[in-house]
């Protein structure tokens, strides 16, 4: 990965499609807190995630239109390797991981590689359901000093992981998450800090 | 979801049935059914808020004290930086005739036609702002989009039909992607062998960076294309075409019509406050983590100011500046103030090309455009 000077960032994001995490869940509010997210650090932090079929192509895009695609780092487990269309291959930096025999362990490998591949600034949580917990589950034991921020105002499991407790624990900072919009500032802040 | 327009202060009953006359009227020319599309709420509806869409305010000021209550929204309003009309009968009394905060923002007199104008112009609902792609494949889905075109046309909409990014593959037609900047809302149908990879990857997710509201028309029998989780489902069935028949010259039946134009709005009007939200409320929170004040007025500039200083003064643009919008602005303002003015935009979904356009522009012009998240380095030079 290139050098810069700020360490990189951790997300974990999905759009919820079935219960329990689908309640209330808002692909709009998904995508303005990415969005506001890459606007706010991809030009001076890189950005590390597992692949989606509509988040990939939103961040690179994104990206892309800021002038800082090289900054992004998308892992790929094998396993989908017949499902991902051409044009998702092309993107600059994608890391393919190794197929094992089922689904759940290539996916297993590919997030354990993922989080344990950077000494990362934090791990943001947008949205979400199982892959987003398990990856707030191998983050956690494997970065356990490093804070984590689930948007929970992005529901799915980010709302579940803050109900649990997960996050800072700054009660200003707490209300924030659960009900500040304004994603763009918010972020700022949050990562000014970091 | 409709487009709410709250009707707040102690003059409020002298003039708001006229003002909401005139408003339905209006709304009829734009095609739009006023009791669909529209509501006038009053504090005692306040819970009938919706906060995701863009809802207006209008404050009747008057030398009677107005409700606590009323004050609250208002102020909570003002936070949120939505749009609010002070009117007053006359100028010269303005400050003593609204809240305090509303004193740096600018007040009208009561004049029915323009304040109506005004409220229309801040929902984006004047004829010139209100623009919407169509895009579909030819072969499957002809007789639709025709259809599609003609009633949002009806409705007040501008309408571009495009067929060749899907078909071809090559990017939106750069003539249609020079409109983009008043175009708010993408229909795409996603009939079997419409979408390739590389337009949901490559356009679907440029309107998705410049913040189109994207309603996605599901055809029968087909799972929804991959990549498009982002964007407003809306699923057909055999019972809303025509005599159940599906084929490229099937249309759709009335009622279904009706129901595609009605969440069409509403997509439009979901994307119209994260739109703005992207745009204005990251400037006054950027402002004031910079010791300014923004004051955001309902039509035009939003001024930053220190210690009630005007220091520097804002455009914001909903989606992507061009040569026409920097003429305009920079002809109307004030010569003077130039270099402490900016054109300000999100710079997601801009094409890198015309990202160069832009910085040429910069070069050859006096009123600069700037990104709202690279607005920092300026703020700090003032």
């Amino acid at each position: 990965m290139s050098n810069k000077l700020l360490d990189p960032i951790f997300l974990s994001a999905s759009i919820p499609d079935r219960e329990p995490y689908v309640q209330t869940s808002d692909p709009l509010l998904i995508r303005e807190a990415i969005l506001a997210l890459v606007s706010v650090s991809i030009r001076t932090r890189n950005m590390v995630f597992g692949g989606h079929p509509a988040i990939s192509p939103l961040i690179e895009h994104a990206s892309r239109s800021l002038g800082a695609q090289e900054n992004v780092y998308i892992y790929q487990s094998r396993w989908f390797e017949n499902q991902i269309p051409e044009v998702a291959k092309s993107f600059r930096n994608i890391i393919w991981t190794e197929r094992k025999s089922t689904r759940e362990s290539s996916l297993r490998l590919m997030r354990e590689e993922m989080i344990t591949s950077n000494s990362f600034a934090m791990a943001i949580f947008i949205g979400g359901m199982e892959g987003v917990e398990e990856e707030c589950e191998i983050f956690k034991k494997f970065h356990m000093k490093k804070p984590t921020f689930p948007i929970a105002s992005t529901k799915g499991a980010a709302l579940i992981l803050f109900e649990k407790n997960e996050g800072p624990q700054d009660e200003k900072l707490r209300q924030q998450l659960i009900s500040n919009y304004h994603y763009r500032s918010m972020l700022k802040q949050i990562l000014k800090n970091f | 979801m409709k487009y709410q327009l709250i009707i707040l202060g102690p003059k409020q009953n002298s003039f708001k049935e006229l003002l909401v006359e005139t408003l339905k009227e209006q709304l009829c020319d734009l095609g739009l059914d006023p009791q669909q599309d529209f509501e006038a709420l009053n504090i005692n509806k306040k819970e009938c808020i919706d906060w995701r869409g863009i809802p207006v305010m209008v404050w009747f000021g008057g030398l009677m004290r107005p409700c606590q209550d009323e004050i609250d929204l208002l102020e909570l309003f003002i936070k949120e930086s939505f749009s609010v009309f002070p009117v007053v009968d006359d100028l010269k009394n303005y400050s003593k005739s609204v809240p305090p905060v509303l004193s740096s923002i600018n007040g009208q007199v009561w004049n029915q036609d323009r304040l109506a104008a005004n409220i229309l112009q801040a929902f984006r609902l004047i004829r010139k702002m209100r623009q919407a792609f169509i895009s579909y494949r030819r072969v499957e889905t002809r007789a639709v989009a025709i259809q599609l075109f003609a009633e949002f046309s009806k409705r007040g909409y501008r309408m571009f039909l495009d067929t060749a990014s899907v078909e071809s593959g090559e990017d939106f037609q750069e003539a249609l992607w020079g409109r983009m900047i008043d175009v708010d809302l993408l229909v795409f149908l996603d009939s079997p062998n419409a979408l390739s990879s590389r337009w949901v990857y490559e356009e679907l997710n440029r309107a998705q960076g410049l913040g189109l509201g994207c309603l996605q028309l599901v055809w029968p029998n087909h799972t929804p294309t991959s990549g498009t989780d982002f964007c407003d489902h809306y699923t057909l069935s055999k019972a809303n075409f025509v005599d159940g028949q599906i084929n490229a010259e099937s249309c759709l039946n009335e009622e279904t019509l009706a129901s595609v134009l009605s969440a069409a709005e509403q997509t439009r009007i979901r994307s119209l406050s994260s739109r703005r939200r992207r745009i204005v409320q990251d400037l006054v929170d950027q402002a004031r983590i910079n010791n300014f004040e923004a004051i955001v007025h309902p039509v035009g500039v939003i001024e930053l100011r220190r210690n009630n200083l005007c220091i520097a003064e804002v455009y914001p643009v909903v989606g992507v500046p061009n040569a026409e919008v920097v003429q305009q602005y920079e002809t109307q303002h004030d010569r003077q103030k130039l270099s402490t003015t900016r054109i300000i935009y999100t710079g997601l979904g801009i094409h890198p090309e015309y990202a160069k356009h832009l910085e040429w522009l910069n070069r050859s012009h006096s009123l600069m455009t700037n990104q709202v998240d690279l607005l920092e380095d300026w703020l700090d030079t003032l």
